[in-house]
């Protein structure tokens, strides 16, 4: 467990030399240990602290889509974003990569003493805030995520960006064409 | 172990803040606010589950009852509005969703009527049984009174040759057979369950609008009333829209502040999107709809037929 601390510490302080620990140890079993209670605990929280009694009488169901939503995007970014580090001359494996994204988790958690802190603000900043805790809680998130790119692969910062933001660039060109497919499609249908 | 201080440290400020949230949290329960709810009758009032799927359920008087149930049992619902949109349908239906509108009154809840373009006949009765009634100046109402649909096409099947053989266990079980004429003693039997009926509704209606039966009685003769004429006839208390019902209720219920207002039966996602559009409701509700406004272009009566009873 010595080791779990170790690692939770370097993410939090020190994120390149974390990544490149997790990098050469692959430890997933610890990797899940950190996902399970980071994905359960928020929601947990705002479903109580919060007192949502429409998503409260569906908690149970809410935590275990969260959960299979999470590892879905967990195994999902891990192998998109290292078939595209890849591609782009990565040296790292995706098991590397899907060990750090899962301790990426850990962020997750930071919410709660930031929802803890708004809850003290006035009532009119409250949404603003919270909206805002959560945004630096999401871009915290996608740095760790670009170190994860960045120190697994072993690639520059240039590339690891371009690695990161690929897929979106692809949604988004797939968006287009799709959009003018349709477009082109219903004009004709109705001439 | 200097990180694992830390992240100890960390996990720490983190279960205090978690503490700190349900804490604060169980303190500032929000007072369940209180609440007016919305349950809508539309169409032609017949029993049973009608139709439903995931993202719409219509037409079927259990769906109703069970929201009115739901209701009853909402501590935070102190007053129910409903919205009647309807120009009656079968007696049995209405009665049913009547008595649980009773039901629902005798627990201290405040039921308000809020009458759309019709409510009548069998709309009306679910309407008498209601605190008050709220109708816009041109709603159509009234209409209180039963029938039972009869054709004879007696002459018809014989021009193109059509001859029905019975086997009967009763000389009535064919009665309203259109294949033949009614005799008398089975149109004093029909007369004799029209008008059993008909005093049933002539004592909700004198029990709900708390009037004399015998002046029920006077206006009671099938034809239908705007919700002017209704109102100066007694048989509608306010004129307004659903809001002003709305409003009533708040004021009935003892309501302080601005209640939540909860509507009860699911939107069409198509509805939600569009809007209301008779062409995009369903098949059902459109042919149903169209029965009832013939059944009260033609003096409008509550339709009591057979089918309705189940008595075949």
């Amino acid at each position: 467990m010595g080791s779990l601390y170790e690692t939770l510490y370097d993410i939090l302080f020190q994120p390149q030399v974390g990544m490149r620990n997790i990098a050469e140890r692959k430890n997933v079993g610890q990797a899940f240990l950190v996902f399970l209670p980071c994905m359960i605990i928020p929601i947990w929280t705002f479903i109580n602290a919060f007192h949502v009694n429409e998503m409260a009488k569906m908690m149970n169901i809410m935590i275990v889509f969260e959960v299979i939503g999470g590892m879905v995007i967990w195994i999902l970014g891990a192998t998109i974003w290292n078939l595209i580090a890849e591609l782009f001359g990565g040296r790292g494996s995706v098991v590397s990569l899907f060990t750090a994204l899962g301790f990426i988790h850990i962020i997750r958690l930071a919410i709660i003493p930031l929802w803890a802190l708004v809850s003290f603000m006035p009532e009119n900043s409250k949404t603003f805030l919270t909206m805002l805790s959560m945004l630096s809680v999401i871009s915290w998130a996608f740095y760790l995520d670009f170190i994860a790119i960045k120190e697994v692969h072993q690639l520059s910062t240039a590339k690891a960006v371009l690695v990161m933001i690929t897929p979106i660039l692809v949604v988004g060109l797939l968006c287009i064409i799709g959009t003018i497919f349709i477009g082109n499609f219903l004009m004709h249908m109705s001439m | 172990m200097y990180k694992k201080s830390v992240i100890i440290l960390i996990v720490l400020f983190i279960l205090g803040s978690l503490g700190g949230l349900i804490f604060r949290g169980s303190k500032q329960v929000p007072s369940q606010s209180e609440k007016i709810a919305v349950i809508y009758v539309e169409g032609v009032i017949v029993g049973g589950r009608g139709q439903g799927n995931v993202f719409v359920e219509q037409g079927g008087t259990d769906q109703v009852i069970k929201q009115l149930h739901e209701a009853r049992d909402d501590r935070s619902v102190k007053a129910v509005v409903l919205r009647v949109n309807s120009p009656g349908g079968s007696a049995a239906a209405s009665q049913e969703v009547g008595e649980e509108i009773k039901k629902l009154r005798a627990t201290g809840k405040i039921v308000v009527t809020s009458m759309g373009d019709v409510a009548a006949s069998g709309g009306y009765w679910l309407a008498a049984c209601t605190d008050k009634i709220y109708a816009n100046s041109t709603t159509m109402t009234g209409s209180i009174g039963v029938y039972v649909p009869y054709a004879n096409w007696e002459e018809l099947y014989k021009k193109i040759g059509i001859y029905q053989e019975k086997i009967k266990s009763g000389q009535h079980k064919d009665i309203l057979s259109p294949e033949r004429a009614m005799t008398s003693e089975e149109r004093a039997i029909i007369q004799v369950m029209v008008d059993d009926i008909y005093n049933q509704f002539l004592v909700v209606v004198a029990e709900g609008r708390k009037m004399d039966i015998e002046q029920v009685r006077k206006l009671a003769d099938g034809r239908i009333y705007t919700g002017n004429q209704a109102k100066q006839l007694g048989l509608v208390d306010e004129l307004g829209n659903m809001y002003d019902a709305i409003d009533g209720a708040v004021a009935l219920a003892g309501i302080k502040g601005k209640p939540e207002i909860k509507e009860y039966g699911k939107q069409s996602p198509w509805n939600m999107i569009f809007g209301v559009n008779e062409e995009a409701g369903s098949l059902l509700e459109k042919v149903l709809f169209n029965q009832a406004k013939n059944a009260l272009n033609s003096g409008g009566s509550m339709d009591v037929s057979p089918n309705k009873w189940q008595v075949k």
